[in-house]
């Protein structure tokens, strides 16, 4: 006859938890090794190659029903370099750089402008977005504008509600004729984008502020680079 | 008698003004005549100055139907701006001579002393001028900074593609007048994309051939 002590009882089932939560807990670490990273979406944008057509633009604009009078992409011609016939222009893209810290989330007094925790993407909920304009008026890179149509703020989310959705590439991407541009994840160091930056000189703008932007340019090469 | 001298009287009077409104007209027409040629400009319109147009438009047939056409380089009609416009240098209007050259009757034949513009770079055949040779016609009247004000492409296309390429000049509408932005992409677009894939299959070729080696 064993006579299960108030003492023994309870060491034994010390025990029991002791033993259980640590395989509980090494079964969850050995889960989340097996879980996917998160996806932190970049753009390259080949300064080198671009030819300044607009093309991009005007899918934008296409693609996501982008109004007339705003922009959420635009190409910046500057120039020309050299004397005629032998000149160039340059082109840099001026759009949302998707910042991993975001000045325009961190000012949004409704929580309608967000990171989405899966892809790093940076967008707006149209629900919840009041137009107070904080948002434009913090963004360093000024990308941010009020949509006439929905009177809510608006900008690049990397075509995510709508060429994404579908499983395609970002309209302006597709829509290149050079391909000057490059969209992939930043965390698969075997992604087209992830290789455009490690093999060529890349430069982001503003990065002094903090704001980690993940648009990228291959420099023009040429003049002073911004 | 008395009324029979009124009667004349007044008849006379008649006269005399109808004479004096005659010689009058005559005046006038003469200071209308003499504004019409003064003597400064003598320029007569004789018939025996032939068109400079008329040759060429007798085989190269102006205002024809295509399908009355013959060859290439015949077909369809001849209008633009050109022919309605005079040469900055010898203020003289634009022949078809002023741009496409000094023509011999050999030019038939293909020898080369007529300015062909041909426009098609990604077509198989040479062209028998090359884009700067083509394009230096164009430039001797139309000047880069003007064309740069009118699109900044000009600038970097200048002598590397034919301006023939975008530009058609006989048609009756010109293809790049008023264009609208989204086919003016398109013809970037189109080209640009024909380049990158000629230069992709090219690199696959070499890499293929060094494969093989």
């Amino acid at each position: 006859m064993t006579t299960c002590s108030r003492r023994n009882f309870v060491s034994g089932v010390g025990a029991l938890i002791l033993t259980t939560g640590t395989i509980v807990s090494l079964k969850a670490q050995g889960e989340s090794e097996k879980q996917e990273k998160p996806k932190r979406y970049a753009m390259v944008h080949d300064e080198s190659v671009c030819i300044g057509c607009t093309a991009c633009m005007e899918a934008c604009r296409e693609t996501n029903q982008v109004p007339e009078g705003v922009s959420r992409l635009e190409i910046i011609r500057s120039g020309p370099i050299g004397e005629f016939p032998n000149q160039e222009y340059e082109f840099f893209r001026q759009s949302c750089q998707h910042c991993t810290n975001a000045p325009c989330v961190a000012v949004c007094p409704t929580g309608a402008s967000y990171i989405d925790p899966t892809t790093g993407i940076v967008d707006v909920n149209r629900d919840l977005c009041v137009g107070c304009q904080y948002c434009v008026a913090v963004c360093p890179y000024r990308v941010r504008f009020i949509h006439p149509v929905h009177k809510t703020a608006d900008k690049c989310n990397f075509c995510r509600d709508t060429n994404l959705a579908k499983g395609k590439q970002p309209a302006c991407v597709e829509a290149c004729p050079t391909k000057a541009l490059t969209f992939g994840d930043m965390n698969d160091s075997n992604s087209a984008v992830a290789r455009k930056v490690r093999e060529n000189p890349v430069y982001r703008t503003k990065v002094q502020l903090g704001t980690e932007p993940n648009l990228y340019h291959i420099p023009f090469g040429k003049g002073e680079h911004r | 008698m008395n009324s029979v001298l009124k009667k004349f009287a007044k008849l006379s009077a008649v006269f005399g003004v109808m004479l004096f409104a005659t010689t009058v007209q005559a005046e006038q027409a003469k200071t209308e005549a003499k504004q019409e040629s003064p003597v400064a400009s003598f320029e007569q319109k004789l018939d025996n100055v032939r068109d400079p147009n008329h040759y060429c438009a007798q085989c190269h047939n102006l205002d024809v139907a295509k399908d009355q056409a013959v060859g290439t380089n015949h077909a369809g009609k001849f209008h633009g701006v050109h022919l309605t416009k005079e040469n900055p240098a010898t203020g003289k209007p634009i022949t078809c001579v002023s741009c496409h050259g000094n023509i011999s009757e050999n030019h038939r034949k293909g020898v080369k002393d007529v300015m062909r513009f041909d426009g098609d770079i990604f077509s198989d055949e040479k062209p028998m001028y090359t884009a700067e040779e083509q394009n230096q016609v164009c430039f001797s009247c139309h000047r880069p900074k003007d064309l740069r004000e009118k699109f900044w492409a000009h600038d970097v296309h200048a002598m590397k593609l034919p301006c023939a390429s975008c530009h058609t000049l006989h048609p009756e509408k010109e293809a790049m007048k008023e264009i609208k932005t989204k086919e003016r992409v398109k013809l970037c677009v189109d080209c640009h994309g024909e380049q990158r894939k000629r230069k992709e299959a090219a690199q696959q070729m070499t890499t293929e051939q060094k494969d093989k080696q």
